[in-house]
């Protein structure tokens, strides 16, 4: 024991503790700056000291999670529930909002045409099975006032005409059947025309305005709304936008290729015109009481 | 007695799972704006070749019909007409002459689909002259038809199973003659 103390050995222990201490000495004095040998020593672990700590981090995850396996469980099924309440609400407020939107274009409607008497909106319940023309069932009927013949809207534009009324739901023909002839008038240039649907554009969800002057200045992109002649279907409003002009077959009338505003196929809520004159009411009211 | 009672439950039984074909194949009919199959005429033509009965396949053939003129919008009873005797003439076909298999049925529904929807093009589009009329044959009328003709063979097979599974079975014996001296 003696002879280790007096033993060249623990001279170089003792000169390499009292450099250690220099060396902490040295580094407190830097004020929190790492000296150049730690930061030397530290950048050659670096990538070790990763390695390890990603393992000790595995294996502590794993030994955790044996451990702990029954709280995780519980926490899990409670996220699971809190999670399924979330998307309940998540549902009701897309609804809601659905709702709100389809009822702010209602309100839209009612505003901009006082004069015409409105039905609730009405949902589409079902398409007519292998219709090419887009027909569809609505969930109101004569029970609310409903008639065969009152004109179908929705806040964007025209979407036809009720063609069979039951006490509880109506059937809709929309404008891309050539059974639906409205009057149409282009805003831009006031051409006039026949509105109607056709089979070789239906199944692109298109419908032309025929019988136009020849000498028409209608272009691509101008917007048709109703004439209002027939007396069937609101004046001036939008049917669509116009994709394509050109002259008939028998050189005497143009005709247009119209985009209706409407998207017939993804229709989920419309507005039927029940009467488009408030005075239709009171004048029958008169004849009543006579 | 006691025979008659279970034979009134098992057709009990499988004309309420027929009811619920029915109502199922009328109200996804009504899904959706692409061509689909009109299911509801595979399945009278299946009901009616399992029942047999005349009487059976003119009741199928009248509810099954006027469903398709609900859904099909349809002059109301015009479908029903179309189907009862597409109904009957399957019930006597296959009382006298065809055995009720699925290759059988999916001929005869086939063929009689096809009929179903040339009429059905000729007196609701064909006859008011509108333009390019025919593209309403090829992408509506035919392809609904094929799109008939193969859910026939699930419709059979499904129909048979149920008419399977609720027929009490038959014991078929045969009985001496009372004078076995002669």
């Amino acid at each position: 024991m003696g002879d280790f103390f007096k033993s060249v050995k623990f001279k170089i222990i003792l000169c390499i503790l009292a450099l250690l201490v220099g060396i902490m000495i040295y580094s407190v004095t830097q004020d929190g700056v790492s000296i150049a040998s730690s930061n030397f020593l530290g950048s050659i672990f670096k990538p070790v000291r990763k390695l390890s700590n990603s393992i000790s981090n595995k294996v502590e995850t794993q030994i955790d999670m044996y451990v702990n396996a029954e709280d995780y469980y519980n926490e899990n099924q409670a996220l699971k529930k809190q999670i399924t309440e979330l998307y309940n609400k998540l549902s009701d407020y897309e609804n809601v909002k659905k709702e709100i939107e389809e009822l702010r274009k209602f309100v839209g409607i009612k505003e901009e045409n006082t004069q015409y008497e409105l039905s609730p909106p009405c949902s589409v319940i079902g398409r007519v099975t292998n219709d090419p023309f887009g027909s569809f069932i609505i969930d109101r009927g004569s029970k609310d006032d409903i008639k065969v013949y009152d004109p179908v809207v929705t806040g964007e534009g025209i979407v036809g005409i009720v063609v069979e009324v039951a006490s509880n739901y109506s059937i809709v023909r929309t404008i891309l059947s050539p059974e639906v002839s409205l009057g149409g008038l282009c805003v831009e240039s006031r051409d006039t025309g026949i509105i109607e649907g056709s089979v070789d554009k239906a199944s692109n969800g298109l419908c032309q305005m025929i019988y136009i002057n020849k000498d028409n200045n209608i272009q691509a992109g101008n917007l048709i709304v109703t004439s209002g002649n027939s007396g069937l279907f609101p004046q001036n409003y939008i049917v669509g936008t116009v994709v394509e002009t050109g002259i008939n077959e028998n050189g005497l009338t143009a005709f247009a290729v119209i985009k209706p505003a409407v998207d017939i196929n993804k229709l989920t809520t419309v507005i039927v015109i029940k009467s488009m004159s408030s005075d239709d009411d009171s004048e029958n009211g008169e004849i009543n009481e006579n | 007695m006691k025979t008659k009672s279970i034979f009134r439950l098992y057709a009990f039984i499988r004309w309420t799972f027929y009811l619920l074909i029915i109502s199922i194949a009328f109200i996804a009919s009504n899904i959706g704006t692409s061509v689909k199959p009109l299911l509801l005429i595979p399945i009278a033509i299946c009901i009616s070749i399992n029942e047999g009965d005349e009487i059976t396949a003119t009741i199928t053939g009248i509810l099954c019909g006027l469903l398709m003129d609900i859904s099909c919008d349809k002059l109301f009873g015009y479908n029903a007409i179309l189907l009862i005797a597409c109904c009957v003439f399957t019930s006597l076909l296959f009382n006298h002459l065809l055995r009720p298999n699925v290759i059988n049925a999916f001929y005869v529904c086939a063929i009689l689909a096809f009929i179903h929807g040339i009429l059905d093009y000729l007196f609701y589009y064909a006859i008011w002259g509108y333009e390019n009329v025919s593209q309403i044959f090829f992408k509506y009328t035919f392809v609904s038809w094929i799109y008939t003709s193969i859910s026939t063979i699930l419709v059979y097979l499904l129909l048979r199973l149920i008419y399977n599974k609720f027929q009490p079975k038959r014991i078929h014996s045969i009985e001496e003659p009372a004078n076995n001296e002669d």
